[in-house]
């Protein structure tokens, strides 16, 4: 805990490990959900240690690995260049994604579709191969213009100090880790090597399990990375943080069925409301962008986990109602999507493509500026989230925050982000869904006294409250912020 | 003028399928074939039950073709069809995998896929994609001529292709003329006046179809009769290809208007198709009505064991037999068995107590997503298999062997998979949706194909019960009732003469 009078922090030194951000500049345009995360926690740790020698960065490379020290505005720098790419590069694709089945949109229609027959009719000896070969290479032209525009982004690699010169550590420090080092080799011999060798503390910060538990929505190569260096990492880890009580639940169970013994529960910590955007309330309406009042929003990127696949039929049942007189003609709002688009949707694409986009009362807002977002926020009638699966829920608490309804899914760490003023559904149940959406639709009454609950009633959570949790839990002092949220 | 007149099957989509050197059938074309079959063993010999194709010019003709020749073809297409003659190899290529996801897009580069980038990786794939280039000219070089000439299937692609490469590979017999079938009798001397033309195929892709009708019509002065299976491509477009939605709402749009009556497989059917009248504001000429459905087509295949290819079923599993498409809903099972393995793996149930789940069918469209899920998730460690292509002997032995059969596609204009489950005494977890009620009956228990909670408690009952289970069998042995094709065919044959 800071001394605000004194601004001394007792406890340990804390070495933040960054190297997984670096790593993930060098190699995408923009910053993902964990990077923005692990981010806003970095810059209140550092405002809150600022002027005290407490708190430094690292970055780690070689065999024996190595750690290097970098400077806060090296962290910045790197990640505003990613938070810059979000509204100007353009939209990326993961490398982690596969490459679109699809033939290019841009050929016409006619082609593609005897295309598309033909390959259908191909004996799976002919076509294996050819498709193969065409989805190998769209990959490669990609990889080719990726890598070669990684190149012309990346920071000149600055040279890794000898060891003699290395930061003066000293037994007792913590190493912190707060990203997604999963993409290192080696990261557990880095660790082993902090502790024994240097006499260090490991502290892990856990997002969610999801590769692990829920390989299906993941590339292999995710999926194998990940559960390796969990079952190496846990059991060198001193403290194991967790962005919600489910996840330290699926930690605790995962670790007790891979006969991981824990140096202590997983302690859940809070998590800040909203993440710092560019946007500020009151700028003016972006152009271009749906009417305000005639839509529903979902903030996400499109993939199979969120479950955009449950909202299409949903509103396919409310516009049946309208076709069939049951609703007034044009009482169903527009389905809004805004976000990237990512991977496990292209068939999702092409059926609402075949659909004309439900004669266009579906519509997608790609790779939303902050502005924009916010715009979208406030033009909607009210907001879903029906994901699958989620470690927590920042745009529950962002669109919260706001003053919006969520209707949200009841899975997973989703409930503990939306408390009580979120309402919840079952996300295998579209007729749950059905249901509630077209009760909030038919009163309107409802609907607005659910907003003023959620403008009267909601508590933002500060990223300072993040950051004194995870000094707490690293000085062992019992936290004063309570991990169990209202209920 | 005799009193009874004569009905015109049009067969021109069927001639069409041969042309185009497939060899598997949809249902639609198995179960128009049967209610032909059935039609002429009625009416063997009297000549009040004809075929027609279309003729080869720009100007509308019908051209009579013989029963025997049409049977005989669809024959051989049928015992062509037998998925053991295809290549074993294409389906345990890489490792053993499940087979039949290869035929879905991205599941085939599932692992080839590198996530470090960097220009060394791709050259790694660029080499890759070459190396698949090769494969495919390898394949191809080696390939029997009609069997690309299928791939490539446009008719003038076709020929082309066809004649380029039966200069290049010497197969005998491999390669076979346009199906003619011609009967020594002329659709102008035989039409007469009130005589019916029946379309029970699939006819929309036929661009002008309208323009044949309209020359029957007025020309020939006969009635049309048009049977719909289901509007899905008007009403459900997000499960079809573009193309399919195009050619399905023109053909609807120009011929159901012209049409004297409409037969539709269910109530169901015949509800949909009065509906878009109405709304559309279509008065159609004469009645919209359903017909009963035979009961299915592998009932008679006896039992075969697992090809020689594929690896042994497992031994207590849950059957879907399906094409493996977005609007059968096969994501709601791989969640719900997610679920069930969960429960397994976190000892809420005894290991190996959860079935496996076997999905029996071809490779359809907008699942190349889902089936990378389960390449992901290693197909839950082998608990989740497909079956691909199955011969009707292999499904009458997956049937005979399952715990019970699933069903919850999103929607269905009729359920053959359903009645055939039923009348091999399977039980059948069916989808409540579209006309699937009238198909299982009170045999069948239902479901909402949109509450996955509702399927996992229904698989967790059955599987937790072996006695219920056992009674329901029991209960569906003693009292379904077959429905023979005969009675189909009757019924189409009174509701088109009743024209006259």
């Amino acid at each position: 805990m800071i001394d605000s009078r004194t601004g001394s922090v007792p406890g340990p030194r804390v070495w933040a490990d960054v190297e997984d951000l670096f790593h993930y500049a060098s190699v995408n345009p923009r910053p993902s959900g964990i990077q923005r995360v692990a981010f806003a926690i970095q810059r209140n740790l550092q405002a809150a240690l600022a002027g005290t020698t407490r708190l430094r960065f690292v970055r780690h490379a070689g065999n024996p690995p190595r750690l290097q020290e970098v400077c806060w505005a090296d962290v910045e720098n790197v990640f505003s260049g990613l938070s810059l790419g979000l509204d100007e590069a353009a939209p990326a694709r993961n490398p982690a994604d596969p490459p679109p089945a699809a033939l290019p949109k841009s050929w016409p229609l006619e082609i593609r579709h005897h295309l598309g027959r033909a390959a259908f009719r191909m004996s799976p000896r002919l076509r294996d191969p050819l498709l193969r070969a065409w989805l190998l290479q769209k990959h490669a032209a990609e990889e080719f213009k990726a890598a070669l525009q990684a190149r012309r982004m990346q920071p000149a690699p600055a040279p890794l100090l000898p060891p003699e010169s290395g930061p003066p550590i000293r037994a007792g420090d913590v190493f912190l880790v707060l990203g997604a080092p999963w993409v290192h080799a080696d990261f557990g011999a880095l660790l082993r090597s902090l502790r024994e060798d240097h006499g260090m503390r490991i502290a892990l910060l856990l997002y969610d399990l999801i590769p692990a538990l829920r390989p299906e929505w993941c590339t292999r190569e995710l999926v194998e990375n990940f559960r390796a260096w969990l079952a190496e990492t846990l059991p060198l880890s001193d403290v194991v943080l967790a962005i919600s009580r489910h996840t330290a639940e699926e930690a605790e169970g995962w670790a007790a069925r891979a006969g991981i013994r824990l140096a202590a529960p997983v302690r859940p910590i809070p998590i800040g409301t909203e993440l710092a955007r560019e946007a500020k309330s009151g700028s003016p309406h972006p152009p271009g962008l749906p009417r305000p009042g005639s839509y529903i929003l979902y903030v996400s990127t499109l993939e199979a986990r969120k479950n955009h696949a449950l909202l299409l039929r949903v509103w396919r049942d409310l516009l049946d109602e309208e076709q069939r007189d049951q609703r007034p003609s044009g009482a169903v709002p527009d389905l809004v999507f805004a976000g990237r688009v990512g991977w496990l949707v292209s068939d999702l694409l092409q059926q609402l493509e075949s659909a004309s986009w439900f004669d266009g009362r579906v519509r997608l807002v790609r790779d939303p500026t902050d502005t924009e977002l916010r715009a979208l926020y406030e033009g909607c009638l009210f907001s879903l989230f029906p994901s699958w699966h989620e470690g927590w829920g920042l745009p529950v608490t962002e669109a919260l925050a706001l003053g919006i309804p969520v209707l949200c899914s009841s899975a997973s760490g989703l409930p503990e982000a939306g408390q009580t003023l979120a309402r919840y559904c079952d996300p295998g149940d579209t007729s749950g869904w059905h249901r509630a959406v077209a009760a909030l639709l038919d009163d309107p009454g409802e609907l607005a006294a659910w907003r003023s609950q959620i403008r009267s009633r909601f508590q933002p959570t500060s990223w300072s409250a993040t950051g004194r949790a995870i000094l707490d839990a690293l000085c062992e002092r019992p936290m004063d912020v309570p991990a169990e949220p209202p209920r | 003028m005799t009193s009874v007149p004569t009905i015109w099957f049009d067969v021109e989509d069927l001639l069409h399928h041969f042309r185009s050197g497939m060899t598997r059938f949809s249902g639609i074309q198995r179960l128009a074939f049967e209610v032909y079959r059935a039609a002429e063993n009625m009416e063997a010999g009297s000549g009040r039950v004809r075929f027609v194709r279309h003729g080869r010019d720009a100007e509308p003709r019908l051209v009579p073709v013989t029963w025997a020749s049409l049977e005989n073809r669809y024959r051989r297409s049928e015992a062509a069809s037998v998925p053991s003659r295809r290549s074993a190899a294409a389906h345990t290529a890489e490792g053993g995998r499940p087979a039949g996801e290869a035929a879905s897009g991205s599941a085939i580069v599932s692992e080839d896929v590198n996530a470090r980038g960097g220009l060394p990786s791709a050259a790694a794939t660029q080499a890759r994609a070459i190396a698949s280039l090769g494969e495919f000219g390898l394949a191809l070089a080696t390939h029997p001529a009609h069997k690309l000439a299928a791939a490539v299937g446009r008719a003038a692609a076709r020929r082309a292709a066809a004649a380029a490469l039966r200069s290049a590979v010497e197969e005998p017999g491999c390669s076979e003329p346009d199906f003619d079938g011609s009967a020594p009798i002329s659709f102008e001397a035989e039409a007469r006046p009130g005589d019916v033309l029946v379309a029970l195929g699939s006819p929309w892709f036929m661009a002008d179809y309208a323009k044949m009708v309209r020359w029957a019509r007025d020309a020939r002065r006969l009635r049309f009769v048009a049977l719909m299976y289901d509007m899905v491509p008007a009403n459900r477009p997000e499960w079809c290809h573009e193309g399919t939605v195009r050619t399905f709402r023109a053909w609807r749009d120009s011929v159901l208007p012209l049409s004297d009556l409409v037969l539709a497989i269910s109530r169901n059917t015949a509800e949909e198709v009065r509906a878009w009248a109405s709304r559309a504001r279509i008065p159609l000429p004469g009645r919209v009505l359903p017909i009963p459905i035979g009961t299915g087509f592998s009932i008679d295949a006896k039992p075969a064991k697992p090809r020689p290819s594929g690896s042994a079923w497992p031994r207590n599993y849950v059957l879907f037999v399906s094409t493996l498409e977005a609007r059968k809903n096969h994501a709601l099972l791989v969640g719900v068995w997610r679920d069930l393995l969960d429960e397994e793996r976190l000892g809420l149930r005894p290991t190996g107590s959860v079935p496996f789940l076997l999905f029996a069918g071809r490779v359809g469209w907008l699942v190349s997503d889902l089936l990378r899920q389960l390449e992901n998730a290693s197909w839950f460690d082998g608990r989740v298999q497909l079956i691909p292509d199955p011969t009707d002997a292999e499904l009458a032995a997956l049937y005979e062997g399952c715990l019970f059969s699933v069903f919850p596609s999103w929607h269905e204009g009729w359920g053959l998979p359903v009645s055939e489950a039923l009348s091999l005494g399977v039980p059948v977890l069916c989808s409540s949706a579209g006309a699937l009620p009238e198909a299982g009956g009170d045999l069948a228990r239902y479901l909402d194909p949109g509450d996955a909670g509702a399927w996992r408690s229904a698989v967790a009952a059955l599987i937790d019960s072996p006695g219920e289970l056992a009674s329901w069998r029991a209960k569906i042995r003693a009292s379904f009732r077959p429905v023979p094709w005969s009675i189909t065919a009757h019924a189409v044959l009174e509701a088109a003469r009743s024209l006259a």
